[in-house]
């Protein structure tokens, strides 16, 4: 792609950059809380458990594979969506129990058809030189 | 509930926390910063962070904002801006909640990068909020997109359609029908409401509140000061709020905790059942919100919401009136909203609603899902 991409894109910050980094380099990278009795992934990514509220975190990769948990065609993307018209926007369910907002990127043309809890992987989708974003692919 | 006074002496500060470098820092984020403050003040005090049931973060990130970050979920908060001196007026208002038995354990939490700019809160350029990195690059925009999700996954888990959210619209718009002051009045169908103008699949626009001008004020004083005013007083019989993830993070996007632990609050504390509750008032924001409120307080099971309103049930006449101004839908809505649900709960419990009004109106619940839908908080009054 080129740098004529107009739809928003994010800008990281000290919390999440190991994210958009990673993603560059096409591998998903999330926090784990490292407490025995916690373990738990969480996202978005912080500098603190927001479950049992340790600080003993680490960058953990994963598959990226998941689920389809939720859907929605969006008739009335943000201001200045220009990629497409509609987006099929969706939140994805990770095997590590993470849910992450996305797009699928090969919907079929009627939205009845799309069933939750169908499988999805990942698409790591080079939007500009500085940004990969996830999407995601029915299979 | 009982007014209170606060005694010298009643409250003591038992923690403080400063993060271990500040002024520069452009490594840190607004939440993490605070996060590190927060948790040395906890440390101070010997407390864990779970412990925290009362929060109060003015400026800077709002409370939902700071408390989702940190995974602190109270059951009372404020982020009440009274200017720069906020954080000291803060003090009063928590110890103003602990005093009313809101909250026990109460942090007051202030953090703001305002050198090195904006980072996970505010701003004018947003791309760096949680938002602006995890939701709006996927053409995400307008809390319509995400009840599209929500109603889409709502109709595939519990197997049912859109006509019965849309004929939740057509209640509400009958109730609107009969108020002189409502926005909107026009007949409506639930075949009207499916074939509407389509926000994001499967929402369409009746579907929706609109955002017109609206405002309400409302006038709480003691019981006992109550009784020399002009009307009947309506007691307060319980208040609740609580906390979870936002709709963009939660567990169970068809059971929303915050709503669920309300309930379980609200009921015992106002020493009322389900049975004796004459109206409610939910908010009807977006089409699902008010299917998943009378669900998680209690009044139907997990995914009978639908069949629970059906055949005109919360409509003029049914047996179970709800939003009888027409709610947000048809009545009106500024963004804000809830204050208007309370005027004409308390109308209809003196029994000033005119053609709306409900026989034997002596309990009503009033309650409102917001921030993100970080929070639920509800009210039950009666003019007993
Ligand atoms: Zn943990």
């Amino acid at each position: 792609m080129t740098s004529e991409y107009t739809n928003p894109v994010p800008t990281p910050t000290p919390d999440t950059q190991n994210f958009w980094d990673g993603l560059k380099e096409q591998t998903i990278q999330l926090k784990r809380c490292l407490e025995n009795e916690c373990g738990r992934f969480h996202h978005f990514p912080r500098s603190i458990c927001p479950y049992c509220h340790s600080t003993n975190l680490e960058w953990t990769p994963v598959s990226g594979n998941g689920t389809l948990y939720a859907f929605s065609v969006n008739h009335r993307p943000p201001r200045g969506w220009t990629e497409n018209e509609a987006p099929v926007i969706a939140i994805v369910e990770l095997e590590e129990g993470i849910k992450l907002y996305t797009n699928l990127v090969n919907p079929p043309e009627d939205p009845t058809t799309i069933k939750i809890g169908v499988p999805v992987e990942p698409v790591f989708d080079k939007v500009t030189n500085e940004v990969t974003l996830l999407r995601y692919r029915l299979k | 509930m009982s007014a209170g006074t606060i005694n010298r002496g009643e409250f003591a500060i038992v923690g403080v926390g400063e993060p271990d470098t500040q002024n520069r820092v452009p490594e840190k984020t607004e939440l993490s910063m605070g996060t590190e403050a927060l948790l040395k003040a906890a440390d101070d005090a010997g407390i864990a962070i779970k412990d925290i049931d009362g929060w109060f973060v003015p400026g800077g990130p709002s409370p939902n904002q700071a408390g989702e970050y940190v995974g602190v979920f109270p059951s009372y908060a404020d982020g009440g801006n009274v200017g720069a001196v906020s954080p000291i007026a803060m003090v009063g208002h928590a110890m103003a909640a602990i005093n009313a038995g809101y909250c026990s354990v109460a942090a007051v939490l202030h953090t703001q990068l305002s050198r090195s700019g904006p980072r996970g809160g505010g701003g004018g350029d947003t791309s760096s909020t949680i938002g602006g990195q995890f939701i709006a690059p996927y053409g995400i925009e307008g809390e319509y997109s995400r009840h599209g999700m929500v109603a889409n996954r709502y109709n595939q888990t519990y197997g049912t359609e859109m006509s019965g959210f849309a004929e939740l619209a057509v209640s509400n718009r009958k109730w609107a029908q009969l108020h002189p002051r409502a926005a909107y009045t026009d007949p409506m169908t639930v075949e009207d409401v499916l074939n509407a103008r389509i926000l994001s699949w499967p929402i369409t626009l009746p579907m929706v509140c609109p955002v017109l001008d609206n405002a309400s004020a409302i006038i709480i004083t003691s019981a006992d000061r109550a009784k020399d005013m002009n009307k009947k007083p309506v007691s307060i019989l319980g208040f609740t709020q609580e906390f979870e993830m936002s709709i963009d993070f939660k567990e169970d996007l068809l059971d929303w905790e915050m709503i669920r632990k309300s309930g379980e609050k609200l009921f015992p504390m106002a020493g009322v059942s389900h049975n004796d509750i004459d109206l409610v008032q939910t908010h009807d924001c977006f089409i699902p919100v008010p299917i998943l409120e009378v669900e998680g307080l209690g009044f139907c099971e997990k995914g009978e919401g639908l069949a629970f309103v059906a055949d005109g049930r919360t409509a003029p006449g049914g047996d179970f009136p709800m939003n009888t101004n027409g709610g947000g839908l048809s009545y009106s809505h500024s963004g804000s909203f809830g204050l208007a649900s309370i005027c004409d709960t308390v109308e209809q419990l003196r029994g000033e609603s005119g053609p709306r009004q409900i026989t034997d109106a002596n309990i009503g619940l009033v309650t409102g899902s917001g921030g993100g839908f970080t929070t639920n908080t509800s009210i039950i009054l009666t003019n007993q």
